[in-house]
């Protein structure tokens, strides 16, 4: 019974001696890393933090509607984008269906975040849609916007 | 400029929860710093029941509305006292290791608030849902179900409430300053935990485990750093709170503490889906001590958090919010093995609990807790045994469910597991002293 006490108080004591370092390891990573995020525009920021769908759903946002279609086989820029977004309301196109009825309903206009559906995007392609390119901070091609003439 | 807004917004909601304290759940045993523990957590859960309260009443948010219950709080704390907000601190006479406990803890602390002003939102559960709503919630100045329909969750209303608060006091959504809301949650579980520990195991140790606990790198994730914007932390301070006061519900049985209780239990549940199994325990728990004691008169109090819980669990019927799905299906068995290896995984991921799961079941198995303290165990297991029976019957694959999940909800307990730890340890090592 005593020796198990003596592990515990030892098992504590590392923590102990874990939970300093780890302040130790902070206090280390503003002066070394974090620092640098201070001098960053809120774009920057985000840019970094949210990677190429921050500057596709600030492209989106410029354009005059309410509705939105995106097709991409990654889920983070259609959640994202619903955040970013709102009170645009953005929707995830998955089948050929949900295309062909959005593509029927008259309103709302297309997003296509690479990589995406080849078969949706051919759809969207044989449409009668105005094709727009967005490229990344870098210039890397990152989807389309299409919109209703 | 947005910053000190939501710092105004922030006060508002100490002061909301201060005064109330004060006027209505005033007891000369609480002192200033268990006051200022759970200031911001009644506050706080007070202004987004209003705010729905408003809603469910068809009535549309506009800042007089909001900063009304504030306002009406300091006219009560004024007649009742006879004097404008007065806040009493006695200078603490620390000893030299005490003085470094507390430099420790609040070096952790800035560097929580420094790491919150670096970022816009960063995680995944924030933009999702809650900052969604939010954000939707202050543009239509009221509580919509449609949102809950388009964003296809099923949660709580009290932290899109918070921050559809703080953008209408800042007039803006800006998402970035008012994550400032999760490290104020932070710093009051601080508060609560070392007033809570403090009481039973003496100061030195508190600041110990107080300082273990500030340090735990999952909860500095969700106070200030990459996870923040999820409302775990929120959950483990409405619990934590909850579970101290029911300890001095057992203490001094008080009817006010038992209010307060229901008030917290409830915030609990309005905060995440998880709050609800929390909630029916706790309840239960209450039920049985009452039914011991004989005090059949303090049932009807136990209807206040009841009917709390189900204002919300109404009007999400009534509504037709989708349902938390995880709960619909048949438990499998067959995952169990599975199961109990990746949970066993996260208990021992270094990189976000260190070695605290480890030690303090290692302490609780030697030194099982006594007393009222039992209760609390108990609430502890039953809470786990909720989280574990989920990944049973949830509809998505087990094991990839727990590595996305797991971690969130045992931060929410962790603040319940470590004060237990505490009062263990200390019992261990006080008995090692008498034995010598």
């Amino acid at each position: 019974m005593k020796k198990l006490k003596l592990i515990i108080i030892f098992i504590f004591f590392l923590q102990l001696v874990f939970s300093i370092t780890r302040v130790g390891y902070y206090l280390s990573k503003v002066i070394i890393t974090d620092y640098k995020l201070l001098v960053l525009t809120d774009d920057q920021k985000r840019d970094q933090i949210y990677g190429a769908s921050y500057k596709f759903m600030m492209e989106a946002d410029k354009i005059d509607t309410d509705q939105l279609y995106i097709i991409s086989n990654d889920g983070k820029p259609y959640f994202l984008g619903r955040y970013l977004l709102y009170p645009k309301k953005l929707y995830l196109i998955s089948t050929n269906q949900e295309l062909k009825r959005a593509l029927h309903s008259e309103s709302g206009n297309f997003l296509v975040y690479l990589p995406a559906n080849q078969q949706l995007w051919q759809t969207l392609n044989g449409s009668v849609l105005k094709k727009k390119e967005v490229r990344s901070f870098d210039k890397e091609l990152i989807g389309y916007i299409y919109t209703r003439i | 400029m947005n910053l000190l807004m939501t710092l105004f917004a922030i006060i508002l909601l100490f002061s909301l929860g201060y005064c109330l304290l004060e006027v209505f759940f005033n007891e000369k045993r609480r002192t200033f710093l268990a006051k200022l523990g759970i200031s911001y957590g009644v506050g706080a859960g007070i202004i987004s029941l209003y705010m729905f309260s408003l809603s469910v009443l068809g009535i549309k948010w506009n800042i007089v509305y909001l900063i009304l219950p504030v306002i009406l709080s300091f006219i009560a704390y004024f007649i009742k006292n006879k004097e404008l907000l007065r806040i009493r601190i006695n200078k603490p006479n620390l000893g030299r290791r005490d003085k470094l406990l507390v430099s420790l803890i609040l070096i952790t602390v800035i560097y929580v608030f420094f790491e919150v002003s670096l970022r816009p939102l960063p995680s995944w559960d924030g933009w999702s849902s809650f900052y969604l709503e939010g954000k939707a919630f202050f543009l239509g100045d009221f509580v919509s179900p449609d949102i809950a329909k388009y964003s296809g969750t099923s949660i709580p209303p009290l932290v899109p409430l918070l921050i559809a608060f703080v953008y209408k006091i800042i007039g803006y959504p800006d998402d970035k300053s008012s994550l400032l809301i999760f490290t104020f949650y932070y710093v009051s579980l601080l508060v609560v935990f070392f007033h809570a520990l403090t009481a039973r195991i003496g100061r030195t140790y508190s600041l110990l485990f107080t300082f273990i606990l500030c340090s735990v790198p999952n909860l500095i994730r969700h106070a200030g750093n990459v996870d923040v914007g999820h409302a775990d932390l929120i959950v483990s301070y409405y619990f934590f709170s909850s579970s101290v006061l029911l300890l001095d519900y057992f203490k001094n049985k008080s009817v006010k503490t038992l209010i307060l209780l229901q008030f917290f239990l409830a915030f609990g549940a309005f905060v995440k889906d998880e709050g609800l199994p929390f909630f029916l325990v706790c309840e239960i728990i209450i039920l049985v001590y009452i039914l011991v004691k004989k005090m059949y008169s303090k049932f009807v109090y136990q209807i206040i958090g009841i009917g709390l819980v189900l204002l919300w669990t109404i009007y999400k019927i009534y509504s037709r919010i989708p349902t938390n799905p995880f709960f619909d299906n048949v438990p499998q068995l067959g995952r169990f093995s599975g199961i109990i290896i990746a949970i066993t995984k996260e208990f021992l991921n270094f990189q976000r609990w260190e070695i605290i799961w480890l030690l303090g079941t290692i302490v609780l198995l030697i030194k099982k807790p006594t007393d009222e303290i039992r209760y609390i165990l108990i609430l502890f297991l039953l809470q786990l045994s909720v989280y574990i029976g989920i990944y049973f019957t949830t509809p998505r694959e087990p094991i990839a469910h727990i590595e996305g999940s797991f971690d969130r909800l045992l931060l929410q307990i962790l603040p319940i597991f470590l004060f237990l730890t505490a009062i263990s340890f200390r019992q261990l090592v006080l008995h090692k002293k008498r034995l010598h």
